[in-house]
Parts: structure tokens; sequence; C-alpha cells
């Protein structure tokens, strides 16, 4: 009988390592290894939601122009050819600051400009209307068609048909030192969830061709919104557009875009993980002191085994190996825990409002379970449970053989 | 009949934190081949002591353990333990039989260490436990067999591998007197039927009285 063998009866027999105390073990473990899972999987979906919603509203790379650009005179294109990889999308869009008037309240709010160009694989904001329909065609009762981000819509208590106004300072007077303020007629026809709080709170979109009369500038836009075949390889083309290109052109990709929110959601998990990693190791030293015991009681058959032959490496394995049985088991059940954990974690997501949209600037995070995640927190927390069981097995080990065949 | 087991000037000292204990005394001990002795004394005498010590099982505190003119304790772990599945068999006062595998297992086990393949070692294992009349017992577990048939599990354990030399230790002394009787003759028996070479310890003055050279050991000391 091999010590793989032995090990195995060993470890499932009736008086084996695999009896209640040592059950115990198994559950610190396990739940060890699923609050790694759950935390990776909530800060990987929690990366994942933040950069579905920016790559949706903005798209991998936004390319600007100092001054309006002349839409009929710059083809997107033809000012990036060569320089981004083919084939990928494009779609002009004007965005002006203004003021949104309504029922007595003021507020800063961005207007943003799309052609039909924009729905068609560039931007995606079909997925995002929670009320109404992005219908953005017509020009009723002399209003613009815009859709509105769903806060800016609570705060001023807008409905779909309801109409609102927008100030802004009208480019085309000279008069000294004051500016004349010019008035945009607009009808809410969507209410917009745009996954951010900044954006839901500041966000109206409204077809290009009114934004561009209502601000007096035909034909112009401020850049160009792309999206690629591959939203990774961003950083990397917005890096040769601003190399290439120059004059007044640069090019923003979503990474650089909110840089400093994405590395510090890296480095949160990976601070999450070491901390949370404790919580295994806790496990792992109660499932070595089970084994501990256990070696402890199985004494006379360890100076059995060395008296038939075994010798000390081949004792190291029998116990090292329900270690490592341990581990398996712990780290699988952890797992599975660890998924239970994440679909419970989607219901009570669901029902009860858990992150504080204005401090996070999502209000939703939907959780992703990563292989490459899951991989290493098993890899790790086996690892961690096999040197941890060393210490009992290399004591078997040691033990005199003599001592343990004296008594019953 | 040649020298197999040469035991040189053993001795055996414990240490606790405030005393030393000495179990042997400097004893010398020589065994031919094919040979039965008998290590009798009281209890606490260092019988069992001087048993691992010569069946490797233990180190001495000084002294040397040759066998067949080769000193054994420069030997590696590893080389012991060949030693030992090789040339040594055991047979102890609890018999120490594994509860999770049953007697054929059990028996099993000693040649799988020793090298045989699993085939071959049900084969060996079957052999001798029908040799010791207990071919009905193979799938029985240690808990289903009587303490006289745990013991003779226990025989046929030690006796798998061929070995040249079987130490008993007590191997009655947890039996009852019928089946104590039905041991002994056993062993007698084995002996003359295999050529063993056989030292066994016991306090049973009865069971010492049988062989031909009874060794008397009181406190570390031959007497």
């Amino acid at each position: 009988m091999t010590p793989r063998q032995l090990a195995f009866r060993f470890f499932f027999s009736r008086k084996g390592f695999l009896n209640l105390t040592s059950s115990f073990g198994v559950v610190g473990l396990a739940l060890g290894v699923a609050s790694l899972v759950v935390a990776m999987a909530v800060v990987s979906g929690f990366v994942s939601t933040l950069r579905n919603s920016v790559i949706d509203v903005s798209g991998d790379i936004v390319v600007y122009r100092h001054g309006l650009l002349d839409i009929d005179a710059s083809p997107a294109d033809e000012i990036l050819d060569g320089l981004v990889p083919k084939p990928f999308k494009s779609a002009p869009f004007l965005m002006i600051e203004g003021l949104i008037a309504h029922k007595g309240k003021v507020s800063g709010v961005l207007l943003e400009g799309l052609g039909e160009s924009a729905f068609k694989g560039v931007l995606d904001y079909q997925s995002r209307v929670v009320e109404g329909k992005l219908d953005l065609s017509g020009d009723e009762d002399g209003a613009v068609p815009a859709a509105v981000g769903k806060t800016l819509a609570e705060e001023y208590g807008l409905k779909i048909g309801d109409i609102f106004r927008i100030v802004i300072p009208d480019s085309k007077t000279d008069q000294g030192d004051s500016l004349r303020p010019r008035l945009g007629k607009f009808k809410v026809v969507a209410k917009l969830e745009l996954g951010r709080f900044d954006y839901n709170r500041r966000y109206v979109m409204a077809p290009i061709e009114g934004v561009q009369a209502f601000s007096q500038s035909e034909g112009k836009a401020s850049g160009f919104r792309l999206r690629l075949q591959d939203s990774e390889q961003a950083q990397k083309i917005a890096f040769v557009i601003n190399r290439d290109v120059g004059g007044s052109f640069w090019a923003r990709s979503w990474v650089d875009a909110n840089r400093n929110l994405f590395e510090a959601a890296q480095l949160e998990k990976l601070i999450i993980f070491v901390i949370l990693l404790l919580i295994v190791i806790a496990g792992a030293f109660n499932v070595a002191s089970g084994l501990y015991i256990h070696v402890l009681k199985r004494y006379p058959d360890i100076s059995l085994l060395k008296a038939m032959g075994y010798t000390n490496r081949q004792v190291v394995k029998v116990f090292a190996l329900q270690g490592f049985f341990v581990g398996v088991l712990g780290c699988l059940l952890g797992l599975l825990l660890g998924l239970g954990f994440c679909a419970a974690f989607v219901v009570i997501q669901d029902v009860f409002q858990l992150l504080p949209a204005d401090i996070y600037t999502i209000d939703k995070v939907q959780v992703e379970l990563n292989l490459l995640d899951l991989l290493m927190v098993f890899i790790v927390s086996l690892l961690i449970c096999v040197f941890s069981t060393l210490a009992p097995a290399l004591r078997a080990a040691r033990l005199v053989a003599a001592e343990g065949l004296r008594y019953e | 009949m040649s020298e197999l087991l040469r035991a040189v000037n053993i001795a055996k000292v414990y240490q606790s934190s405030s005393k030393e204990l000495a179990v042997l005394n400097g004893l010398d001990f020589n065994l031919q081949e094919k040979e039965a002795a008998c290590i009798v004394g009281a209890s606490g005498a260092g019988k069992s002591t001087l048993l691992h010590i010569m069946g490797t099982l233990d180190y001495p505190t000084s002294g040397e353990v040759y066998y067949r003119g080769e000193s054994l304790f420069l030997k590696s772990d590893d080389e012991l333990a060949r030693f030992r599945a090789e040339k040594l068999g055991f047979v102890f006062q609890f018999h120490h039989l594994m509860s999770e595998l049953t007697a054929v297992e059990n028996v099993a086990l000693a040649a799988q260490i020793n090298g045989a393949s699993p085939t071959q070692a049900r084969e060996k294992a079957t052999y001798y436990l029908d040799r010791l009349g207990l071919i009905d017992r193979l799938s029985h577990f240690p808990s289903q067999l009587s303490g006289g048939e745990q013991q003779r599990v226990a025989i046929a354990r030690a006796l798998v591998n061929g070995p040249e030399i079987l130490f008993a230790d007590e191997p009655t002394g947890n039996l009852d007197s019928r089946n104590a009787r039905i041991i002994q003759d056993l062993f007698f028996q084995l002996r003359e039927d295999l050529g063993l070479t056989l030292i066994v310890v016991t306090h049973d003055a009865k069971f010492a009285s049988l062989f031909s050279r009874p060794y008397n050991l009181v406190d570390g000391h031959w007497s």
C-alpha cells in the first residue's frame, strides 16, 4: 500500500482525520476561501461596472480639438487613417456647458449633441434607458428632444414629455462686458441610467443638429468618440494619436480619463486579497492543529509503519497528503460557498441600496467571477494549507518508533 | 551456525529535567542463526527497550548492534527502514493491527512496503493467514477478530516478508491462558518449519522455560 493509498484510508476511516474536530478546521478554511472569492468577485465587478459605464457613455477614445472642428472638412476616417486599427467606428459630438433652469431651480449641466452614427456601435445608450424611448428625431412644440440623467430628472421633477430650458451665453454677441443669454427649449423623451452618479446628475443628451443650432455652431463638433475592436488597446492607440496627429487634436482613452479610479480599485483589490488571506491562514492553522492531534492519536500506527520499513519521508507523505486532502476539500467547499455568497450579494443588492451613489460614483456593482481570480484564490489557499500541515507531518516522522509500540 | 546479531555494551539512559534513569547498563548479547532466545524479567527490567534497540526501533545511549558483522547504527534512517522491511519481523503485545484495514490488508501492507505488487502482496498474505488457520477471516476487520486471532494476524504480518529474525515482545501478554498456549506453540512450530531465528521477550516464566537459552534481565543487568 503506497503512502497515497494509506493516507486515503486514514483520511476517510472512522477514527480518521475527517472527524468532527477537523471538520471545524475545514469549515474555517472554507469560510476564509469564500470571503476571498466574494471580495475578488465584487472588486472585479466594481472595476468592470465602472469600465462599462465609462465606455458605454464616452466610447473607447475621445478625440478632442481645441476649438470646434468642421465635421465635413475633418472626417475622422481621414484624420485617424493608419493610426487606429480598422475596423473602428467614430461619431462626432458637440459638448457644451450650460445651466438648466426649471421650476425655479438652476444648476450646471453638460449638454452633449450626438448624431445618428453615435448609436450605431460607438456608444450604448439604448441599454441605459430607464424610462421613455430614445427617439431623438422630431422637434415638437419647438423643443429639441433630449435624454436626461435619472438623478437630474429626479432633482428637477422632470417627467417624460416635460419641457425644460437650458441657458448658455450667446457666443455671437459682443457687447463689451455683458453677455446676452441664449435660451434653448428641450423636451424630455428618456431618462438615462449612466452608471455614474456625476453623469446621472449633470448630463443632457440631444441630437447634434439641435445642439449645433442652439449653440450657433452649425456643422461643428467638439471632436469624435471612437469605438475600437478591442477596448483594452485604447490607451496605446490614444498615445499614438497624440504622438502622430498633432496640431490642435488630442486624444484620451477611457483608462486615462479615469486613471485614479481604476488604479485605486486595483490597489484595493490587492489589499483586500492580502487582508482576507489572513483568514485563510488562520483556517489553515486550525487544520494543522487538527492534524497534530491526529498524528498523536496515530502514534502506534506510525510506529508500526516504521517497524515494517516505512521511511521517514513516507510517513511525512502519509500525513502531508491528509493535510492536502483537507486543503482541497476546504478550498473546494470555500469556492462553492463563495459562489453562493456572490449569488446572495446580487439578490441583497437588488433589495437594499448597498453603495451610496454619491460616494462611489456608481450605485450598483455587478459581481464578476474571474477564472484567474478563482484559480489564484484556490492555489494560494491550498499552498498555505499544505505548508501549515507540513509541521505536524514532520513531527510524525520524527516520533521514536519504540515509544508508540509500548502501549495499546 | 554463524553469528547473526551481536549487541555490544548497550546502555540506555532516559533523561528527565531533574534526573537520569538508566534502563540498560552496558549489556552484551549474541544471537546465532536459527537460534531461539528468550529474554525474561520483571516488568520495567528493560526487556522491551533492549528488544527495540536490537530491532533498530530505538537508539541506545551508547553501545553498538551488529548484524552479520555490520554496524547497524552507522546506517542512515532510510537504510535502516529498508533493513527492517527485508530482514526483521515484529510481533508486539498489543498486536497493533490497523483498525481500518482487513486482516489480509494488514498482512499485505507489510509485503507492499517491502516492494511486492498489490497482487503479490495479497497472495502472500493469504498464504500466511491460511497457514495460521485464518483463511475464513481474510476480510474481517481487527474489531471482528478475537484476541488470539488478532495476534495470529500480527504473526502472519511479521512473517510475510520471510524475515531472518522474528522479534516478539510479550506476544502472549495480552491473551488468556488458552490462547497464550496456542500462540506459544505456534512460535515453536514456525521456527521448526521456517527455520526462523527468534527473540522473545516475556515476563512469563513458564513460557521462558520452553526455551533452551533464557536470559534473565534484572534492573538493566543480566543476572
